[in-house]
Order: structure tokens, then sequence, then C-alpha cells
């Protein structure tokens, strides 16, 4: 914390949701729910204290209730959230235990229950799990729900609140966050909360500026006084003087700016300073999500995975219930391309009794096209799908995992089979569509010369190309730090790949989260990348940082960073050659 | 000797986020039907199946093997639901 001479504090948290904001500040507190008398209560009467604590939590669970039904359904992670707290109400170690507290120790129901969620704390506080830690909260607010219809305090309803304001708040709850009327807040700030509360993952879904774990804010401030949030540094600055406010009046009016100026670029074609034309593909997951991709302003569909229909159905789909999909998802796009990738799991997830061998390590097990090989009757229905689905408009085949020219050699047999089956049944189809691969494990990545050879294009799925470049497991959080877009060894990956696909004359896409980052972008297009395919909300950045790029410089940057051998270096290059493109960089000011 | 004696079967966490508090309050819910006492036991600790602060207490992360338990051959059903539901990675691929 930082106080001067006029009084303007600024205090550091940390950033809950990225954007700028200045007004009032409206306190939120609970007073009361502290303040817990001890007293005892005598054996007639226990069975009364009793009653009165299930009423409270009846009370509690309603009310709680009330604010879910009011919800709207679409919230989804807020949603899941809340109704775990539904569940807690009345879990046996809180509800339970409560109860038989006051009967066995013969005391007042509030005291029993602080006790009982005091030690449900103290417990999850010692087990050495971050996520544990975090659910704490959870436990807190539920008592705290049913604490206040015990005591008899009034809630605030933030939903009550009706001044443009900030919110100040030791904490809010879920419950609390989602009632929170957009109209009516500019921001919040709250003492505790990090970055993977509940609390923040709101923030975001709403997208106001927010700055959390503020440790002493809501001491700090009084009700009225002039706030500045700064959510993309996370901090909070009260009382500001004059010179703070004109400054930050200047950078909110930049951030609105540049935040509008995304949306409305979107739709522009993604040429470089200098004239080159790019294309911004989108991966989708959904049929149903072609429309934001649209909006984004994709131009195809460069990636779309086809294992959702598999889970969803958690059996293995029937070649017409393919069909359907894919047709009406080439329908949506034509004349613009699909790029439809097959079947990329382990057979076991769409079957768990289909495993036969148990294995320990799957992402190096038979997934992926190694599984499509071993059951060819799966994959010849999902061939026979995409060739009829593409006698309706503009469908690219990738074929995932491929680490040797024998397998491609194979699926091309299995696709003959299909194409023979199509003939034989007179269905109206398309055989005549491009073939690709994803260049996503080493070996496929040494052997791209001789692959290209057989088909007509390679898509770089970069997230398993660096799990498996790097060895590293990338749920494995104490190797998570190598898990390094711009290592060397990624880059020269990147630029074989490249160098095979443009020697044999076929495309060359990349399709992973590398291409969806921005600070990315100048190295990629500097090895002379053309085609990127991203999540769909990534598209309007990337398109900015493409529209103001000269790639005669990011040529120039890549002959440097080909040069040097730790990653530290080459971002730092990176960030030093581009930091005009990248004005909102999160890291500071 | 129908009603006498432990029914378990084996399963393990198969989500890429462990035993989070959705799935196990998912699972105090099913467990809550149950006629009879119904147990998830891992890394040597063994949980009543309806309490979702006992069920995280676990720190059941993937991978993790989980044997679920009744005592009840009417519970059978609830059993194989439990189990299913861990099968299917909580249904969160």
């Amino acid at each position: 914390m930082n106080i001067s001479k006029s009084g303007q504090i600024t205090i550091k948290g940390i950033s809950g949701s990225p954007g700028i904001c200045i007004g009032k500040a409206y306190i939120v507190d609970r007073e009361g729910v502290n303040l817990i008398k001890r007293y005892p209560v005598s054996d007639t009467l226990v069975a009364k204290e009793i009653d009165r604590f299930k009423q409270a939590v009846l009370k509690a669970k309603n009310d709680h209730a009330k604010v879910i039904d009011s919800l709207d359904k679409d919230l989804g992670e807020n949603l899941n959230i809340l109704e775990t707290h539904m569940v807690l109400f009345k879990d046996k170690m809180l509800y339970g235990k409560t109860i038989d507290t006051i009967s066995e120790e013969k005391i007042n129901a509030e005291w029993a229950l602080r006790k009982v969620s005091r030690e449900v704390k103290t417990m999850f506080e010692q087990i050495d799990d971050v996520y544990l830690q975090g659910r704490v909260n959870d436990i807190v607010q539920v008592t705290d729900k049913i604490m206040s219809y015990l005591v008899g305090a009034q809630d605030i309803k933030i939903s009550d609140i009706n001044k443009r304001v900030i919110i100040v708040a030791h904490d809010l709850s879920p419950a609390d966050a989602s009632q929170i009327q957009l109209e009516r807040i500019k921001g919040f700030v709250t003492d505790r909360g990090g970055k993977d509360s509940h609390t923040s993952i709101v923030a975001k879904s709403l997208r106001i500026p927010s700055v959390f774990g503020l440790g002493l804010a809501t001491i700090s401030v009084k009700n009225d006084d002039i706030l500045i949030v700064d959510g993309s540094t996370g901090t909070l600055i009260i009382n500001p003087e004059e010179d703070t406010l004109f400054n930050y009046e200047e950078r909110m009016a930049q951030f609105e700016e540049y935040r509008a100026g995304l949306e409305r670029e979107s739709h522009l074609p993604a040429i470089t300073k200098n004239g080159v034309l790019l294309n911004l593909m989108a991966n989708i997951e959904l049929v149903e999500e072609v429309v934001a991709a649209k909006d984004y302003g994709a131009t195809d569909i460069g990636l779309f995975r086809t294992e959702f229909l598999y889970l969803d159905l958690k059996r293995f789909p029937t070649e017409d219930e393919l069909l359907c999909k894919y047709k009406e998802l080439v329908e949506l796009m034509t004349p613009q391309s699909v790029t439809i990738r097959t079947l990329d799991i382990n057979g076991d997830k769409v079957n768990p009794y289909l495993a036969t061998v148990e294995e320990i390590n799957p992402s190096l097990g038979l997934r992926a096209v190694r599984f499509c090989l071993e059951n060819e009757a799966i994959f010849i229905t999902q061939l026979k799908a995409i060739f009829r689905a593409a006698a309706f408009g503009n469908i690219k085949l990738l074929i995932p995992m491929i680490s040797c020219v024998e397998e491609i050699l194979q699926v091309k047999q299995v696709m003959n089979k299909a194409i023979l089956e199509l003939e034989h049944e007179d269905k109206i189809f398309n055989k005549d569509i491009p073939l690709g691969v994803m260049i996503e494990v080493p070996s496929a990545v040494m052997v791209a010369e001789y692959l290209a050879e057989h088909v007509d294009f390679f898509s770089i799925g970069t997230n398993d190309l660096i799990q498996y470049s790097m060895a590293i497991d990338r749920q494995n959080r104490q190797v998570a730090h190598l898990y390094q877009a711009l290592n060397p060894a990624v880059l020269k990956m990147i630029k074989m790949t490249y160098d095979a696909a443009k020697e044999k004359g076929i495309d060359l896409v990349m399709c992973g989260e590398m291409a969806g980052d921005p600070m990315n972008i100048p190295v990629l297009v500097g090895m002379g990348l053309t085609n990127f395919s991203m999540n769909s909300a990534s598209i309007p950045e990337v398109k900015r940082l493409i529209r103001l790029l000269d790639t005669k410089k990011a040529k120039k940057t890549v002959k440097k960073i080909m040069t040097l051998s730790c990653v530290q270096e080459i971002s730092d290059f990176i960030s030093e050659e581009y930091k005009d493109l990248f004005p909102f960089d999160k890291s500071g000011e | 000797m129908k009603n006498s004696g432990i029914i378990a079967r084996r399963t393990s966490v198969k989500n890429e986020l462990g035993m989070h508090a959705r799935p196990a309050s998912k699972i105090a819910q099913i467990a809550e039907l149950a006629e009879s006492d119904v147990w998830l036991c891992a890394n040597l600790t063994k949980v009543d199946a309806t309490s979702i602060i006992d069920i995280l207490t676990l720190c059941a992360v993937k991978g993790t093997k989980i044997v679920v338990e009744i005592k009840k051959q009417e519970d059978r059903v609830i059993l194989d639901q439990i189990v299913n539901f861990f099968e299917t990675g909580f249904g969160e691929t």
C-alpha cells in the first residue's frame, strides 16, 4: 500500500478481469455475521434449537434456489458452483455435525455451526492442495448464508443497488456476483479471492474491470470515495489526485478504443502492412460454433474436431448420423472450406468396455489414427460419411497422429475400401478431396519430405508437437514450465516442416494454439507460414497484429531468433522488437 | 447371505481436473438415495459417499484408484451408477 501526501492510496492486488473504470465506492458488508454469541441450551430446549437451525438452513437453501432459478441457464460454470453450494447446505459434515454438536454440547445453533465450519475449514486448509484450499470459500459462503438467517441479519442484495458504482466487498460469493447488473455496476474489488477463485471466473464472464486479493480494501475505502480500478494491472487507487485521474481517464479511453477497434476490424481481410494476404481460419468442435467463427472474421474452418459426437452419444455413431452433422456444417460454410479431422481419441473414451488393456500412458498409446487403423470398421464409417458430405461442399480430409509413411499408405487403402463400398451402395459422394496429415509427432517432422509425397497438405498441431518434442505431460504441473511454444527445438521443427512442404509444393496450415497467441505471429509469419487456424475468439486480436505487421521485418526477426539458443532470449527479443504492437500487455504498465 | 458383506467395485478418476466440487456433489446426490451406507475408498482412506466435504478430502486427482463399496445388495444400482459416473470422466472429458 502506498499513500501520497494528498491522501491518494494505491493498493496492488491480483488482476481479475481487464479494463479500467473510475467511479464511486459502494461497500458491501455483512455486519452481524461475524459477531456470534455463545450460550448454553437446556436439555428441554435442545430439540427446539435443532429445529431453529433446520429452519435457517431451509430458508437459506430456498433463497439460494431462487437465485439459481432466476439465472440464465447458459451461465454454465457459474451455475455449477451455485449448485454445488446447494448440496453443501445439507452435507453431513456440516449439517449433520452441527445438529450433533447442538445436542451433545448443549450449545446454541450459531456457535455449533461456527465450530463445525471452522473444523471443516481447518481440515481443508491443512491438505496440501490449492484446489481444496480454494473450496474453503464455498464452505464459508454457505455457512454465512445459514448464519445470516440464524442471527437475523439482512444480506445486502446487490440487485438492489441503483447507482452506477464500484462494488467493494470483503468477498463476493458467486451468488452475489451473478446478481450484478452490468448497467448498474462499473467494476468491483474484493479483499479476498485469487486467480482460481470462483469470483474471478464470474468477473471474466461479466467483462467488467475487477481486482481481487487486495487485503485491506474494505477497511481503507469509505462509501462514495472516488476509486480507480485498473483490472489489467491489478491496481486499486483510492481518492486519486487530479493528475492520476486525468491520466487514467486517458488510458480508459484508449482501452475502450482498442477493444472497439478489434471488433470493427475483425471483418477486414488479414493483410499485412506490406500487402501479403494471410488466411485466418477457425478451430471448431460443434456445428453451432460456425456463427461465432464467422462473426470473429474466420474465412474457413481450418479444423473441425469430430470427437464430440462420439463422446456425446457414448457409442459409435452410424454413417448417417455423422453425415447429417457434416453435411449441415459444410452447407453452412459453402463455398468456404471445412477441414474435417478424423477421430482423434482413444477408443475407450467412447466406450469404456472396448479397452482390452489399460494404457499406462494413453498419449503414447493406441489413439487417433492408430486406433482407427486397428478398428477399420469404425474408420470406414467415418470416411464414408465424409466422402458423402463432400458432395455438398468444400471438404478437406485431415488425419491425426501420423508418425510414419506406412500409416498414411494404410489410411489410403482404407479410404479405397470406403470408396468401393460407397460405389457398391450407389451413394452420392465425392472422393476427390484434398488429403492432409497432422504434423504433431517429432518423427513425422523428420520424415515430412517423404510424407509430402503422399498428401496434399500438412497441418501442424502445435499442442501435441510441443508435448512430444519436449517430452512433457501437459497435465503434469511439475513440468508445465517446459511447455514452450518458442523453444528453439519447436521452432526448428516448424521450420523443417515448412521447408519440406515448400520443396514438395504442398499447402501448410498451423492449427495449434500457438497460432492463437499474437506474440508468436511475427515468428510464424516470418518463417513463411500463411495459413493459421485457431479458436475463433483469438482471431480479432491476431488479425489486428497481422494488419500492423511487415513481413520483411518478420523475416529478419526469424533470421535473428534462429540463432538464439534459449527460449527466454527469444521471447525477450520479440517483446522488445514488437513492443509497439502489443499495447495492452497483461504484464504491466 | 444376500444382505450381508460388502459389495465393491473398482474404478478410477478419469477426468483431467480430478475429483472437484461438481462431481463430488453429484456423487453425494446419488449416494443419498441409497438404503444403506455407501463408501468411497482411495489413498488408504475411506469416506462417506453422501458427504461432499468428506469426498473432497480424498484429494483424488486424475488416475487415483477408487473402490466404491456398498453394504446391501439393494443398493447395487447406486453402486453401478457411481462407478459409471467415474468411468465417463464425470461427463467432462
